[in-house]
C-alpha cells in the first residue's frame, strides 16, 4: 500500500486485524495458558503445533516454532491434519505420547470439531489454546457433544463482555435478531456504519479522495474497540486495522460448562511498560481437570 | 495398534462403500456417482430421528437405511431405468442426484457442520493405545454385514442370479433372468449398503452438505485399484487403501493431509501399470 498508494487507496481492512497481530493475540493467548499450567501444576510447559492444512496456517506455523521456545516453552512437534478430517486419533495419539499439556490449535475448519471433540472424549491431558474457528460459534457445545468443554479460541465477542459502551447493545442486538454471539465477521456492520457512513458526512459529498482523507485520520469507537489506521515507518497509510492495548485486541474465550466465557485480556500487559488491560465480565482460565491427575 | 485399528475401520468403510458400488456397476453397468450421496443422506437422517425427534439410536439407523433405500429405488425407477442404456446420461444424471441431494441437506440442515452421538461412549487402552468403543463396535457391524452380503451372493439364488448377470448380462438375460428386476433388487442393495455405511460412520465423523465427496473419490480409487465391477478386488483394495491412509497419518505427522493424494497417487499407478485392477478383467469384450 506504501508503496503504490495511488492504486490501493481506496482500499481499507475492516476486521479482522492482520494476520501478524492474530499470530500476537495468539501468543498472549499461550503465555496465559503456559503461566496457568505453571503455577497450577508446577510442570514445564511442551506445546504441540496442529494447524490445519490451508496457506493462512502457514505463515503462523513458522512463527510459531520461531517463538514458542523463546516463550520458554517446550515444542514437542507440528501436526498438520486436512481441514475436513474426520478422524484424528492418530495425531491425538502421537501428542500424548510427546508429552504435550497445551496445544497450540489454528483451524477454520470442521477439523477444529473433530479434533476438540476427539481429544475431549480421550481426555488428552493437554489445554487446546489458539484459534479454533468452529469453537467461537453458539453451536460449539452441542457439535461435540459438550466435549469441546475447555477449549480455548480468539473470538471477537463474548456474551456480557464489556469493551466499551458500545458493546453491550450490539451483541445484545446481534443475539436477539439472529440467535448466536457475533463473529468477527459482523464488524462489517463497525466498517460500514462507523467506519465509511460518518466519513461520507463529514465529507460532505460522494467524492472518494476526500472520503479517503477522512477515513485515514480518524479515530473512532466499535464495538470491538477502537479503530485508528496505521501508517508504516514512513509514515505512509496502510489503510490497517491498529492492534493493542486501547484499540482493537479481540478476545481469548474459553468453553467452561457449556458456556462460552471470556478469559482474556484480563490483567494483561503487551509489555512491561504497557498499560494493563481488562475488559469488564472477564473470568480466570481453567484447565481440564483431567491434566492435574 | 493404532495404525491397525485405524486401517481396519478405514478400510471396513471403504469396503462396504466400494463393494455396495461394484455390485450395481457389476451388475447393471451404473456409475452412480450419486452412491456417497446416499451415505450422507443416511447421517443426516440419523441425525434428524435421534436429534431432533429423540428417537433410539439404532431404531434411527435402521430407519434411515430404509429411508435411504426407498429414495435410491425410485432414483432408479425414474431417473436411471429410463436412460440406462446411455452409460454417460447415467453419470451425468447421478451427478445431478448427488447435487440435488446436497443442496437439500444445506436448505434443511444449513451448513453448519453436525454430529451425531455415539452409541457407546468412551474408550478403552490397548498397548497404550486409546481406542473408542465405538470405533470396534462400527468394525464388528461392518464385519457382519459383509458376511451377510457375502452369504447373499454366494448361498442363495438371488446372490446366483446376481452374479451371473455381473459375469454375462446377455447370457444372464437368455437364461430367463430379469435383467431390468435384478438390476432395480441390485441398485436397492447397494444404496441400503450406502446408506448402511453412513450410518454407521454417522457417529465418528462431522456430518457436513459436502460430506459425500471425499470419500467418493476413495470409494473410486478403491473400485479401480480392485478392478471395476469385481467385488473381490473392491473388498482387498478397500483395506489396501485403509492401511495406506492410516500409515500416512502415523508415519508422516506434518503430511496426515496427504493420505488421500497417496491414495489417489496408488489409482494412477495401477491404471498406468494394470489398467485392469487387481482383479478386474482388461477389455469388455472379455466379459
Amino acid at each position: 500500500m506504501g508503496e503504490n498508494y495511488s492504486r490501493y487507496k481506496y482500499w481499507f481492512r475492516g476486521a479482522p486485524f492482520n494476520d501478524r497481530y492474530l499470530v500476537a493475540t495468539s501468543f498472549a493467548h499461550l503465555g496465559l495458558a503456559g503461566a496457568t499450567i505453571k503455577n497450577e501444576l508446577n510442570v514445564p510447559v511442551k506445546c504441540a503445533i496442529v494447524a490445519e492444512k490451508a496457506a493462512w496456517t502457514e505463515a503462523m506455523i513458522k512463527a510459531a516454532e520461531a517463538t514458542i521456545p523463546k516463550m520458554g516453552f517446550e515444542l514437542v512437534g507440528v501436526w498438520q491434519p486436512s481441514d475436513k478430517a474426520t478422524d484424528v486419533t492418530a495425531e491425538l495419539s502421537a501428542i500424548q505420547k510427546s508429552g504435550a499439556n497445551m496445544i497450540f490449535t489454528i483451524f477454520s475448519a470442521s477439523v477444529g470439531i473433530t479434533f476438540a471433540r476427539q481429544a475431549g472424549e480421550l481426555k488428552i491431558p493437554a489445554v487446546q489454546v489458539g484459534i479454533n474457528v468452529e469453537a467461537q460459534k453458539d453451536g460449539f457445545w452441542e457439535a461435540t457433544k459438550g466435549m469441546g468443554n475447555y477449549v480455548f479460541t480468539m473470538n471477537s465477542y463474548a456474551r456480557g463482555i464489556e469493551v466499551n459502551e458500545l458493546t453491550k447493545p450490539f451483541v445484545e442486538t446481534y443475539i436477539k435478531r439472529f440467535g448466536e454471539v457475533p463473529t468477527y465477521t459482523a464488524d462489517t456492520y463497525s466498517a460500514i456504519n462507523l467506519g465509511l457512513v460518518p466519513s461520507i458526512e463529514a465529507a460532505g459529498s460522494l467524492d472518494a479522495d476526500k472520503i479517503v482523507a477522512i477515513m485515514e485520520n480518524r479515530e473512532y469507537l466499535v464495538p470491538g474497540g477502537k479503530v485508528k489506521l496505521e501508517r508504516d515507518k514512513e509514515g505512509r497509510p496502510t489503510h490497517d486495522l491498529t492492534w493493542g492495548p486501547g484499540y482493537l485486541t479481540s478476545l481469548g474465550v474459553q468453553w467452561q460448562d457449556g458456556k462460552l466465557v471470556a478469559v482474556w485480556p484480563n490483567k494483561w500487559k503487551a509489555s512491561p511498560t504497557a498499560p494493563e488491560v481488562t475488559y469488564k465480565g472477564m473470568v480466570p482460565l481453567k484447565l481440564p481437570p483431567w491434566m492435574k491427575k | 495398534m493404532n495404525i491397525i485399528i485405524t486401517g481396519l475401520i478405514t478400510g471396513s468403510m471403504l469396503a462396504l462403500l466400494a463393494i455396495s458400488f461394484s455390485l450395481i456397476f457389476g451388475v447393471a453397468r451404473i456409475v452412480n456417482i450419486a452412491h456417497t450421496a446416499f451415505y450422507m443422506v443416511a447421517a443426516y437422517c440419523i441425525f434428524s430421528l435421534t436429534g431432533k425427534f429423540g428417537l433410539n439410536p439404532v431404531a434411527g439407523m435402521m430407519i434411515a437405511v430404509v429411508v435411504v433405500t426407498v429414495f435410491g429405488l425410485l432414483a432408479y425407477k425414474f431417473l436411471i431405468d429410463p436412460i440406462r442404456e446411455h452409460e454417460a446420461a447415467v453419470l451425468i444424471a447421478t451427478i445431478a442426484l448427488a447435487m440435488i441431494f446436497q443442496e437439500a441437506v444445506m436448505l434443511i440442515y444449513t451448513g453448519d457442520y453436525r454430529t451425531v452421538s455415539a452409541l457407546i461412549e468412551g474408550y478403552f487402552i490397548v498397548t497404550g493405545v486409546k481406542v473408542f468403543y465405538q470405533q470396534v463396535l462400527t468394525f464388528g457391524v461392518v464385519l457382519v454385514v459383509l458376511a451377510l452380503l457375502w452369504f447373499l451372493l454366494m448361498k442363495t439364488k438371488l446372490g446366483l442370479a446376481i452374479r451371473s448377470t455381473a459375469e454375462d448380462r446377455e447370457v444372464a438375460n437368455l437364461m430367463g433372468m430379469n435383467d431390468s428386476r435384478l438390476a432395480m433388487i441390485t441398485m436397492g442393495i447397494s444404496v441400503a449398503l450406502a446408506g448402511f455405511t453412513g450410518a454407521v460412520l454417522a457417529p465418528l465423523t462431522v456430518l457436513s452438505p459436502f460430506m459425500w465427496m471425499e470419500p467418493l473419490i476413495i470409494m473410486m480409487a478403491v473400485v479401480v485399484l480392485g478392478g471395476l465391477g469385481s467385488i473381490k478386488g473392491s473388498f482387498v483394495a478397500a483395506y489396501i487403501l485403509g492401511f495406506t491412509e492410516a500409515l500416512v497419518v502415523f508415519m508422516i505427522p506434518k503430511g496426515a493431509f496427504l493420505k488421500g493424494s497417496v491414495a489417489l497417487t496408488i489409482m494412477i499407478l495401477v491404471l498406468l501399470l494394470r489398467p485392469e485392477g487387481l482383479f478386474g478383467i482388461s477389455f469388455e469384450e472379455e466379459r
